[in-house]
């Protein structure tokens, strides 16, 4: 384990200096202590962590081709994963950097392969499987396969199904990944330009930068370079995903409209502002009590978070109460959500994470929120950042909640209290929300907002689905 | 006045005891004698509620200047009814200017005090002096107490020292002006229009025993709906007994405006529950159909009698029945969800235990109040098995406990079917409800209510019929509380909700004083707490929001209940639908109906 350079409880700054002075294999395991002890929690810096950590995997991992790239990632993305499967966060960024390393790949071999033959086509179908759970192999069979042995970096064999995961044009060919790879020539890149623009350029086109272009169609490719640019991307993708997600807030927010919200968060007192900037409203906020209180309570006052640690995001240092945007803010505790709910017009709630049915998981009361708007019939808005759109399905909804300090709810002076209560005090941290309750969904993607029913297609189009099950 | 006196200490004491800052409801059996509310004694809370408990003392002894009191207020009272009206009028005009007056010397007393232990003996002494002199003062004057005579009263408040303190600092009003307009719109009817009672600001013809439960409601020593009924009642039946009709009025004419001002000033204290109303009702049309003839002595005692007979009837004995039928409803094996603290929701479940059922209890709890800490220590007292979540656990709870039944106890059950209950109980039987509904279980949500709570009123929500607690009680965010070994009996909960009324009571000059401020008599057993607090207040973030503008902090007393989340309710008449409401009512909506 790397030694934590800070006197002070290490946090995301610790981590970051960990990672620019210590090999990677101790910053991994730092970062994996990190997430185990929930020094770094939270679906952002999750997500700031686990890109910064994937670039750096990236970066080191050198003389790789794709597969080895592909299967460094998904190593170090695993361990991620299993210290802390309760943030859904790191498994969308593992898959989304997979994602930017398999279009990376399959634009070096649309634009190398030239006049290449599809052989291989009945054994890409099981690429996905493969090339996750047996790399070292398919990395040895694939410069045989495609003949291009001199420059292993192109062979990538997931590529084929690299259109297969774009739904708008290729979804007709899921499952004959084949096909895509029988075209694969130079004049079916020139003949097939907007199957590539919209396949291969789009992850970037959703970073809002410009498209890369094709460096890998000459000979000399490289696939690192690109894949840094595109993992860069993603981070500055999730520093702008709150502002992105605001710029929603003028469509969603009328004057004079009373907005409840719950909990504290940062997202939604950008939305919130950005409305405000322009219109004048009223926000019953909800505290969310043993948990997040006092988070919200500096939210609203502005005063700065005695118990948030120095390291806030780029984004996330400076935050302005509502109140000085001219709002009134009306605090009240959270059991009186249902009494006011009947006042209130809209209710704007952060997700912890956001499933790909629709379903939520949020601080926990949230559940009783979004059920008291159902009663009153008020439309309920989920801010959801690309990041916190997870690919899985809530088979087992009740491991992603997690259980805080039960201090909280019982503080442990309280002997009587404590020792008779049986089977101890439980603090959970997160509610699951089946979905159904919530409207709409906003998010920092192109369709900034989404309703329930089409969620589900724009949590997949983030990921490859090859990456679906890491 | 000597027999309820006597009869204090032992049984009314005893039973009434509120270990911290809650009220017990008196036992069927020694519930005839729980005449003697006015003191009871909180040994919880240890000597912090000496303060509490010296109120009804100074009342007590400045109780004998109450019988010439009355006398002389009966003595006035020879006159014409237009003039007694007039009089009266006079009277609620001097009361205000009093108040008025006194507002300032109130918000300078803790200035004054110079931090250190005293404070909370010198609240009660400074209203003290003004009290019993003023009585002793008075006595004389009063006979020429014609109109003209008791517009005088202002000046004589404003006596020396109280003039002495207005003049000795002007600041804290201001600060206290600057508080004052923090309303929430949606809200502003429900805030009081004018200055909470207080025992200074109390007029003459205030009893002693009201007095003491004005304080005691105010600062929710006596909370929730039967106690704050039977206190009510109690402290009425103390009234009645001191008093003597003036000769030459009949009593059920006079003592009815003598109450008013009593009622007047309880309301004040805190808005009258539905219990409270129904019963306070039910007293006025009885003492009205007294007949004029009756001798004064038997009037007083048949309206005693009538009073011990309607709490034992119905409370005491509503309980027994509610509890027995309620407890019946509970099976082995049930896991059963309640919601902050309800007397009647508890002595349901403590006699179930009693009765060999193997169930256990999920309390769920909620700031400020944190009124289920208290039940759930009782019902660990009682042996049950007891599991305690706060409400925004409540999905987690619901979820993952399989809980089979919802108890909820009521202020009031409304005639449109709803419940209005402590702040939070919808949000508990919506999520029974809605958590069971996709596990194809029904989880039936039971309101246990006595009919003295049914009120024909019907509210379509939970804006309009409410009452508003203090908020600054939800500035208090200072965690994990530190315990000191003398605020074991009484930690967390009472702590929390004392420490809510001790902002009330120095919410004024918190700013300028804070020390002092939040060490006033309301504060009881929190002096020893209070470094701790303010070192925690340091960082909390929320203490100066009377100072941000556009923040506002709303704490609401009740909410109501739909009817489409109750499943029964269960009053000594029997179970009923929740829409049958308006059948217990009557045809009026009214109490008589099954008086």
């Amino acid at each position: 384990m790397a030694p934590s350079t800070a006197s002070l409880t290490p946090g995301l700054t610790t981590f970051q200096k960990v990672l620019s002075t210590e090999p990677l294999d101790s910053s991994i395991a730092f970062l994996v202590s990190l997430l185990k002890r929930r020094q770094i929690k939270g679906s952002k810096r999750c997500a700031v962590a686990t890109t910064l950590l994937l670039l750096r995997t990236v970066e080191l991992t050198k003389q790789a081709d794709s597969e080895r790239l592909i299967q460094r990632v998904s190593e170090v993305g695993k361990k991620l994963i299993n210290a802390a499967p309760h943030e859904p966060a790191v498994g969308n960024i593992v898959r989304r950097v997979l994602g930017i390393i398999r279009d990376e790949d399959e634009d070096d071999q649309a634009g190398t392969r030239t006049g290449d033959d599809g052989t291989p086509t009945s054994e890409a179908g099981s690429d996905s499987v493969a090339s996750l759970e047996q790399p070292q192999s398919r990395g040895g069979m694939h410069p045989i396969a495609n003949g291009l042995s001199a420059r292993p970096d192109a062979s990538a064999s997931p590529s084929p199904q690299r259109g297969t995961s774009r739904p708008p044009l290729m979804s007709s060919h899921t499952g004959v990944p084949g096909g895509p790879r029988a075209v694969t020539s130079m004049f079916s890149i020139i003949s097939h330009p907007t199957m590539r623009s919209s396949g291969v350029d789009s992850p970037t086109h959703r970073s809002g930068s410009g498209t890369p272009q094709m460096t890998a169609s000459g000979i000399l490719s490289n696939l690192r370079p690109e894949v840094i640019k595109g993992v860069k991307e993603i981070i500055d993708e999730i520093n702008a995903a709150d502002d992105e997600i605001s710029a929603a807030a003028l469509e969603q927010i009328h004057p004079q409209e009373t907005i409840i919200t719950y909990s504290s968060s940062l997202t939604v007192q950008r939305f919130l502002l950005k409305a405000a900037s322009k219109r004048k409203f009223t926000v019953v906020h909800a505290e969310s009590y043993p948990n997040n209180h006092l988070k919200t309570h500096a939210l609203l006052t502005g005063t700065h978070d005695p118990t948030e640690d120095e390291d806030s995001l780029p984004n996330d240092s400076f935050s302005k109460p509502l109140t000085s945007a001219g709002i009134s803010v009306i605090m009240i505790p959270d059991s009186a959500v249902f009494a006011v709910m009947s006042r209130a017009t809209k209710v704007v709630l952060d997700a912890h994470a956001v499933l790909t049915d629709g379903s939520l998981v949020a601080a926990s009361g949230s559940k009783a929120v979004i059920k008291a708007a159902r009663f009153h019939r008020v439309p309920v808005l989920v801010v959801a950042p690309t990041y916190k759109l997870s690919p899985s399905y809530p088979y087992d909804p009740y491991k992603m909640i997690e259980y805080g300090d039960a201090g909280k709810v019982v503080p442990f002076q309280d002997s009587e209290l404590r020792m008779g209560v049986e089977t101890g005090v439980r603090n959970p941290l997160y509610d699951f929300v089946e979905a159904g309750d919530v409207d709409l969904f906003v998010t920092n993607q192109v369709p900034a907002v989404v309703s329930a029913g089409y969620l589900y297609r724009v949590v997949r189009e983030q990921y490859h689905d090859e990456d679906l099950q890491l | 006045m000597a027999d309820s006196n006597s009869s204090d200490p032992s049984a009314g004491g005893a039973s009434l005891n509120p270990t911290a800052a809650s009220f017990t409801m008196p036992s069927a059996s020694d519930s005839n004698l729980t005449n003697g509310h006015a003191q009871p004694a909180p040994n919880g809370e240890g000597q912090s509620k000496v303060t509490v408990n010296s109120q009804p003392r100074t009342a007590e002894s400045a109780g004998k200047a109450t019988d010439p009191n009355v006398a002389e207020a009966g003595a006035g009272a020879k006159l014409t009814g237009a003039q007694l009206k007039k009089q009266k009028a006079a009277e609620k005009a001097a009361r205000r200017a009093e108040k008025v007056a006194e507002k300032g010397a109130q918000a300078q007393v803790p200035a004054q005090t110079q931090g250190g232990p005293g404070p909370s003996g010198t609240k009660v002494e400074i209203p003290r002096r003004p009290s019993t002199t003023k009585r002793e003062s008075d006595s004389v004057p009063q006979l020429r107490r014609t109109p003209s005579g008791s517009r005088t009263l202002p000046i004589r408040v404003g006596s020396q020292q109280q003039q002495q303190q207005q003049t000795l600092n002007s600041a804290p009003p201001e600060k206290e002006k600057h508080h004052e307009p923090k309303k929430v719109g949606m809200f502003s009817h429900l805030y009081p229009k004018e200055k909470r009672a207080t025992l200074a600001g109390a007029g003459r013809e205030i009893h002693p025993a009201v007095l003491a439960l004005g304080l005691q409601l105010r600062d929710y020593v006596i909370c929730g709906g039967n106690a704050r009924c039977v206190a009510t009642l109690l402290a009425f039946k103390k009234v009645i007994q001191t008093y003597t009709t003036p000769s030459g009025v009949a009593l059920s004419r006079h003592l009815l405006t003598h109450l008013n001002h009593q009622i007047a000033y309880l309301r004040n204290a805190r808005p009258l529950s539905t219990s409270q109303g129904n019963s306070i009702r039910w007293l006025k049309n009885l003492i009205s159909t007294q007949p004029v003839e009756a001798a004064d002595s038997e009037a007083k005692q048949s309206l005693c009698e009538a009073i011990d007979l309607y709490i034992r009837e119905r409370i005491t004995l509503a309980d027994e029945v509610i509890a027995r039928e309620a407890t019946e409803r509970i099976e082995d094996g049930d896991v059963i969800l309640t919601y902050a603290k309800s007397s009647i929701v508890e002595k349901t479940l403590i006699n179930a235990h009693r009765q060999g059922k193997k169930f256990k209890v999920i309390v769920v709890d909620s700031r400020p109040m944190f009124e289920g800490k208290n039940h759930a220590r009782s019902l660990i007292r009682a042996g049950l098995r007891v599991q305690y979540a706060l409400l925004t656990a409540i999905a987690d709870i619901v979820d993952q406990e399989a809980v089979t039944k919802c108890f909820l106890g009521a202020s009031a059950m409304l005639g449109n079917g709803k419940l209005l209950s402590r702040v939070g109980s919808a949000m508990v039987a919506m999520m029974a409800k809605e958590c069971s509904k996709n596990k194809s279980r029904n989880v039936p949500v039971i309101v246990l209510c006595e009919t003295v709570k049914f009120s024909a009123k019907a509210v379509l929500d939970s804006i309009i019929l409410n009452e508003l607690g203090d908020a600054d009680a939800l500035v208090d965010s200072a965690q994990p509380e530190v315990f000191s070994s003398t605020n074991l009996s009484g930690p967390g909960a009472a702590a929390a909700a004392s420490k809510g009324s001790s902002k009330k009571s120095g919410s004024k000059d918190k700013d300028t004083t804070g020390k002092a401020g939040s060490k006033k008599p309301g504060g009881k057993d929190k002096d020893d707490d209070d470094p701790d607090d303010k070192g925690d207040f340091s960082n909390a973030g929320l203490e100066a929001w009377q100072d941000q503008p556009g923040l506002f902090l709303l704490n609401i007393m009740y909410d109501v209940t739909p009817a489409d989340y109750l499943d029964l309710v269960i009053c000594e008449l029997g179970s009923l639908p929740p829409e049958a409401v308006p059948v217990v009512n009557g045809v009026h909506g009214d109490d008589q109906a099954i008086a």
